[in-house]
């Protein structure tokens, strides 16, 4: 049988990020990190295999088992609703789902008819039924913060990094619904059969992660001296 | 308007190179169930769905549904454990009964995937203690292992382990809900920011951060029996310990693990629960467990455990290796004669019923039949025979 573990990334910043982890647990990548247009990578021992996808088709690909592991954000592992293990956060890629729109907007006093443009159609739908909110939620690929701005809806459910972009157009974060981060995903199937292979690296990213948390820290000590 | 050819998604046709390796599937599942007592029983496609309500397992909107004549709600059989559980409850007498079925089963998939299931299954139901316990899953391994799978094992948990936790923790039905999911996907920070909002116990969080990765060979229930915080989790764990010791004993030791995590589902099963699972396929191939109190709801208490394998999913992870079509022993044509149709029929009638392989192609020219893939190519011309 084939025992090649083999990962699906998001193509673009996430794929470098996850890269940089695993190069730090002993994994060459570096044909990963050039600019290339090939979709299927495998790495120099033949041991790894990388499918590169679209952000959100990356936990389809792992629930489906034709990747055995996986990098995405939790944003989109919410929105996806897969039956996955979820093993670990790797610490990148921060972010907060969040509402936002005109300050002073009050969102609890909008009981009937809340008009929200979102990316996350799924996770906004269970969101507002959970507060037993009556949401019409308006599915949108891009510039969501354009919802309220030209009349669509009265909020936006979206991530939020900087918040630079709301302020640009004079939007500010009503609710913050939870943090973000790029988690480790894998397949129920692979965990267990190939259980030799997964579970040690698992170990591994889990403790390049810590690393790299206890690197940051020191360096924010010696800023703070 | 919908276009003639179109399908509703997630039903498949079987073309003849499938259905023949599904239905050798079949057999072989089926021949092995029934050489270990089972006795085979059907029931209707159609049930109430009042039957599945309250059995915890099938929320109402994942299922199929028809209004019967009378206005009363009708869905397609979701699995036959429940209607099998139904025919114990209120046609058998008291008594333990190895039953086992093949039959079309039908879910709502909440996204993409079939929402329409093969399963051949075995239920023994009114069987109580690890004995059965350890059989179900030897049966278990025995078929998969006859329709020729390699590279599985039979993954195994307790849904008391997780319970006795749950006891501990006096949650409302909801929040139980929402920490089986966070387990159920190993999820520890979802659990740790769970355990934040309730201000859970540190001890008990402390056990729950490491519930996730209690999983692998035998040797995970020994670290399971240290970490046990009340007598539910200690019962688990020794029913657990003792049939790994009889699963051992028996040969098995190398195709099972265990993982105490497996929690999902847990108002349906009240102990033992398995997956079998195989390198190349993404879902498990086979699901059971035990499910004491599922005939209550029928008026009888009646102990059982019980799995189902997925026809489809195994097939199709079995591959290519069971793809051979029929083998044709005689190909035989005739001319427009009625006296060599009638022979043609009368030769067909005679093979058959010798258990051979006929296929007849009609009136055709002589050249037909010499070209056919057969043992044994027969012609018909004016009633008299031609071997070709």
């Amino acid at each position: 049988m084939d025992k090649t573990v083999t990962f699906a990334l998001a193509k673009g910043r996430l794929a470098e990020k996850s890269a940089e982890i695993l190069q730090e647990c002993g994994i060459d990548c570096a044909n990963i990190l050039e600019p290339t247009r090939k979709l299927i990578l495998t790495d120099a021992s033949g041991a790894y295999g990388f499918i590169f996808v679209k952000p959100s088709d990356v936990p389809v690909y792992v629930e489906r088992g034709v990747a055995d592991i996986g990098v995405v954000g939790k944003d989109t592992l919410l929105e996806s609703g897969v039956d996955v293990y979820e093993l670990a956060d790797l610490e990148f890629a921060k972010c907060k789902l969040a509402l936002a729109g005109y300050p002073g907007f009050d969102v609890k006093a909008a009981r009937n008819g809340l008009k929200v443009a979102t990316k996350y159609g799924a996770f906004a739908r269970g969101y507002f039924e959970s507060r037993g909110l009556n949401a019409d939620i308006i599915p949108l690929h891009g510039s969501i913060e354009l919802g309220p701005i030209v009349g669509l809806s009265d909020i936006i459910l979206d991530i939020v990094e900087s918040g630079k972009t709301l302020k640009e157009n004079g939007l500010v974060v009503l609710e913050e619904i939870c943090d973000c981060s790029a988690r480790l995903i894998v397949n129920k199937v692979a965990l267990k059969t190939k259980s030799s292979a997964l579970i040690p690296l698992v170990e591994k990213i889990n403790a390049a992660v810590a690393a790299r948390k206890a690197a940051k820290e020191d360096r924010g000590r010696e800023v703070g001296n | 308007m919908i276009e003639k050819f179109k399908q509703p998604s997630g039903v498949k046709d079987s073309l003849p190179t499938e259905c023949i390796a599904k239905k050798k599937t079949e057999e072989i599942l089926l021949a092995k169930f029934a050489s270990y007592g089972c006795r085979q029983i059907d029931t209707p496609v159609l049930e109430y769905g009042e039957m599945y309500a309250g059995a915890g397992r099938y929320e109402l909107r994942r299922l199929f549904k028809l209004t019967d004549t009378d206005g009363n709600l009708l869905v397609l059989r979701p699995d036959m454990t429940m209607p099998i559980s139904r025919i114990v409850a209120t046609k058998f007498e008291p008594g333990s009964y190895k039953l086992c079925y093949l039959g079309k089963t039908f879910r709502l998939a909440p996204r993409s995937g079939l929402r329409e299931f093969t399963q051949a299954g075995v239920e023994y139901m009114g069987c109580p203690g690890t004995a059965f316990d350890a059989e179900a899953v030897a049966l278990a391994i025995e078929a998969l292992r006859a329709c020729g799978l390699d590279g599985f094992i039979i993954d195994i948990g307790h849904v008391g382990f997780f319970g006795g936790i749950l006891d501990l923790l006096g949650l409302d039905p909801k929040k139980r809900d929402e920490l089986a999911a966070l387990v159920e996907r190993k999820d520890v920070i979802g659990e740790s920011l769970f355990a934040a909002r309730e201000g859970l116990d540190p001890e008990i969080m402390k056990l729950l951060s490491r519930l996730p990765m209690l999983f692998g060979d035998g040797k995970v229930l020994d670290e399971a029996e240290r970490l046990c915080m009340n007598d539910a989790m200690r019962r688990s764990v020794s029913e657990l310990k003792a049939l790994d010791a009889a699963l051992v004993a028996a040969g098995y030791g190398d195709r099972i693990s265990y993982d105490l995590s497996l929690v999902g589902e847990m108002s349906y099963y009240s102990g033992l629960v398995f997956k079998g699972l195989c390198e190349g396929a993404g879902s498990p191939v086979l699901s059971g467990g035990r499910y004491d109190r599922l005939c209550d709801a029928f008026g009888r208490r009646v102990p059982s455990v019980g799995f189902a394998v997925g026809v489809d999913v195994l097939t199709e992870a079995l591959g290519s290796a069971s793809s051979d079509d029929i083998r044709v022993y005689a190909a035989v044509g005739c001319d427009g004669d009625a006296r060599s149709v009638g022979a043609a029929l009368a030769l067909a009638a005679k093979l058959s019923s010798e258990g051979r392989t006929v296929e007849l192609l009609g009136e055709c020219e002589e050249e037909s039949v010499a070209s056919a893939a057969a043992e044994r190519r027969i012609y018909y011309r004016r009633g008299e025979e031609i071997r070709l």
